[in-house]
């Protein structure tokens, strides 16, 4: 009796093991889909969260390979970098050291998960961390909070939200707001990334590791800071967490662009982040000749 | 330990195999496994407070043993009284210290007459009003000769202490679960799947639909004041989901996980929400503490019999204790008065034990009579589930003021929400399977006599999956009884 228990137990484990897997490859689809491409053959890499994905492949015309990723954090680019370092020349990172990059809200939001698939063993304290992050997380959907929140956030967006029932799925453009909808949306996003008084010491920690990889792998680092639009820039007021400073503290150059779109709400996808026509005149400008007055 | 925490997932097989592999041959040894792996279980929490359950374990084997032995009445009283007085004494100091204090503070105040408050800052030990219940249960049935005390303390603080429904029950009776440590227990292939299929059950109510209701009901009555009316009943009826999730959920695991080494323990919750008066919801809810106060406080005290005034002063007190039993706080009081109140009438009109049997048995369908009524019931509960919830009465009466007040007809704001919508359908799902599954024991009990296996697993398959997708796994949620 208990043998027929037990290899019942072992074929519905199994089961599971092949669901788990079909749902892997479900996720990837439609979340893990690009963050894993990368071009090699780029000497330039931009590092960024999802301030940098609005210019997309538009930094390639200037020969700078964007590796940005929504939700990117320190942790996460650290990686990056040193799977380039093991696999490629690099000779220039363009990093972003926005206000919020030392947020805690963003050590929480990472995207932990994703970038494991950049690791290798030397990365991790010893090989339990590793074969759980880069293995046993990043397969078992069952295992990942990410993976699952993702479903949910899916299910919940194209089947219960009032607002996308009778076809209507128009969203708002940034400009088309009122004053009074970007300054809550603005507050919002404030609130979230600047509650807590103090930076997050993972992410100054690992900021300052990238710092010393570049520095030992003989790498051009500049921090990069991203267009903001007015009400948000108005509402942040002296609200940051101070990334810059860190590579300034090392005598790092840093190109502040955060006032350059200060009245083309055109640009904007939302407060903070460019829209795909603002990303493209960006990178121009960013990767242009002219970039010289930016410097600091 | 908590049943839905990666610690009990190794915990669980681990004990597993060495109780049917191991020690599946000697009956003490498994019983020994089962108090070792009980006060590892409870020694996960706080390993300070075993030896209280070590204590009354002792207490009460003795004096079962020495009540056995003697015929004087009044030492065998004084034995009962004993065992009442430390199993309550041991709650009264750690459960309603503070509270009794407090009160006896506020009413000298009240006097003219101030007093200096020491509180103390006591732990409340989990499950301390489980397992002492269960403790008194036995001294109590030797004392009224209706049951053989054990010699076998192995055995006895097995009972006690039996891992699974340790902290929050079901209650278990001497008489039911002592007599199963006595017996060779034989692996049930049949009982085993049954009790992982409950095992499932119980994981979904907790934590796709408790945890998930916690998390807006925990939001509405912190702010209760920022919201409107309609958005208050929406937080109670999300607590009324939250309650019923959390705690037949975690009962629902107790008793399958039991069922899996060969136990069977009472059923604790039978679809109360189906109920069509209240006092067939009281009968479907926490029937393990409704049946202990009927059988040790309610027909010692006279019952249903004597005089109106004496059926109603027994109503009001097995209510009264059964609110101060979940907590040291008045709106569990009031909470107990207003189910006496709901249940009086009942009472009186002799509709007390109407509706016996499971709604819409007769294979007529449900009719909009009893519809109604099901309905009726229900809210009466979602109103009493305010005062239980509250922090305070202060808190309950402006929730409720608030509630009736404003804007109470209305769609609430689902906007401030988000996934709202989304656990109201899984509400609306969890309770057509119970709806179909409620002649049986628990939520799914009836797929067992679906023919084809491949749709019954791809069912355990997609509550796995539901379990997933939509549990609220972003931290271990504690079960709310064990704080009782």
């Amino acid at each position: 009796m208990i043998e027929r228990f037990l290899k019942n137990i072992a074929v519905f484990i199994a089961l599971l093991i092949g669901l788990n897997f079909l749902l892997f490859f479900l996720i990837k689809g439609f979340y893990i889909r690009d963050y894993n491409d990368v071009n090699l053959n780029y000497s330039s890499f931009l590092l960024a969260d999802s301030h940098g994905t609005p210019l997309g492949d538009f930094t390639e015309i200037h020969n700078v390979h964007n590796f940005s990723g929504q939700s990117d954090s320190y942790l996460d680019m650290e990686r990056k970098l040193n799977f380039l370092v093991r696999n490629t020349q690099v000779e220039k990172i363009y990093i972003s050291v926005d206000d919020h990059t030392l947020s805690p809200t963003r050590e929480d939001q990472n995207n932990l998960d994703r970038s494991a698939y950049y690791t290798n063993s030397n990365d991790y304290a010893n090989y339990l961390e590793y074969f759980h992050e880069k293995y046993l997380f990043y397969y078992c959907v069952f295992l990942n909070d990410r993976y699952s929140l993702i479903i949910k956030n899916f299910i919940q967006n194209e089947m219960f939200n009032f607002s996308k029932w009778g076809g209507v799925r128009s969203k708002s453009t940034w400009e088309s707001l009122s004053d009074v909808q970007q300054e809550q949306i603005s507050q919002d996003r404030i609130n979230n990334y600047f509650e807590a008084q103090a930076p997050s010491d993972k992410m100054s920690e690992s900021l300052k590791r990238i710092i010393s990889i570049c520095k030992d792998q003989d790498i051009e680092l500049i921090g990069l800071r991203f267009p903001l639009s007015k009400t948000y820039v108005d509402l942040l007021n002296e609200e940051s967490y101070d990334a810059d400073s860190i590579l300034t503290s090392y005598n790092l150059p840093i190109i502040d662009y955060d006032s350059l779109y200060l009245e083309q709400d055109s640009l904007f996808r939302d407060m903070d982040h460019l829209d795909r026509k603002g990303g493209e005149k960006f990178a121009k400008i960013l990767f242009g000749k002219k970039k010289d007055n930016s410097l600091s | 330990m908590l049943f839905n925490s990666l610690d009990f997932a190794v915990f669980l097989p681990v004990v597993f195999i060495l109780y049917w592999f191991v020690l599946g041959k000697n009956l003490k040894s498994q019983n020994l496994l089962i108090v070792v792996s009980s006060y590892l279980f409870y020694g996960w929490w706080d390993w300070r407070f075993l030896a209280l359950i070590a204590f009354s374990t002792l207490v009460d084997f003795l004096v079962g043993i020495q009540l056995a032995s003697t015929k004087d009445s009044v030492r065998r009283k004084c034995l009962l009284i004993l065992s009442l007085l430390i199993n309550i004494g041991l709650l009264g100091f750690f459960k309603y210290y503070n509270f009794f204090l407090d009160n006896f503070v506020d009413a000298f105040t009240f006097m003219g007459m101030p007093i200096k408050e020491n509180t103390l800052n006591i732990i409340l030990p989990v499950g301390i009003s489980f397992y002492t219940f269960q403790t008194m249960s036995y001294s109590i049935d030797i004392y009224r000769k209706k049951l053989e005390p054990t010699k076998d303390l192995v055995a006895f603080s097995a009972f006690v202490s039996f891992f699974p429904q340790l902290v929050a029950g079901p209650i278990e009776r001497a008489s039911n679960l002592l007599p199963q440590f006595y017996q060779k227990r034989n692996f049930d292939y049949s009982q085993a799947t049954d009790g992982l299929r409950q095992v499932l059950w119980g994981l979904f109510k907790k934590i796709v639909i408790a945890d998930n209701c916690a998390e807006f009901a925990n939001t509405i009555f912190n702010n209760s004041a920022q919201y409107e009316g309609s958005t208050l009943l929406l937080g109670a009826l999300f607590f009324t989901f939250q309650i019923y999730g959390d705690f037949s959920g975690y009962s629902d695991i107790a008793i399958g996980t039991s069922r899996l080494f060969g136990f069977s323990l009472m059923q604790n919750f039978a679809f109360p929400y189906f109920s069509r008066n209240m006092a067939e919801f009281w009968r479907r809810w926490h029937i393990s503490l409704s049946t202990w106060f009927r059988d040790y406080v309610y027909i010692p005290l006279g019952g249903s019999k004597g005089n109106t005034l004496q059926q109603i002063r027994n109503i009001f007190i097995i209510f009264l204790l059964s609110g101060f039993w979940h907590g040291a706080n008045w709106t569990f009081i009031v909470w107990g008065a207003l189910n006496a109140i709901y249940f009086i009438p009942l009472l009186l009109m002799g509709k007390n034990r109407k509706h016996l049997a499971t709604v819409a048995s007769d294979g007529e369908g449900l009719s909009l009579k009893e519809l109604l009524a099901m309905i009726g019931t229900f809210s009466l509960t979602v109103f009493s589930w305010i005062f239980f919830r509250a922090e305070n009465m202060a808190h309950a009466l402006s929730y409720i003021s608030r509630m009736f007040s404003n804007k109470l007809v209305q769609s609430p704001d689902f906007s401030q929400f988000p996934g709202a919508i989304t656990l109201l359908v899984l509400i609306a799902g969890f309770l057509w399977v119970e709806w179909k599954g409620r002649h049986g024991q628990f939520g799914i009990a009836g797929l067992k006599f679906i023919p084809r296996k491949a749709y019954r697993w791809s069912m355990y398959l997609l509550i796995i999956l539901a379990i997933d997708i939509f549990g609220n796994t972003s931290e271990q949620i504690e079960f709310i009884y064990f704080q009782f």
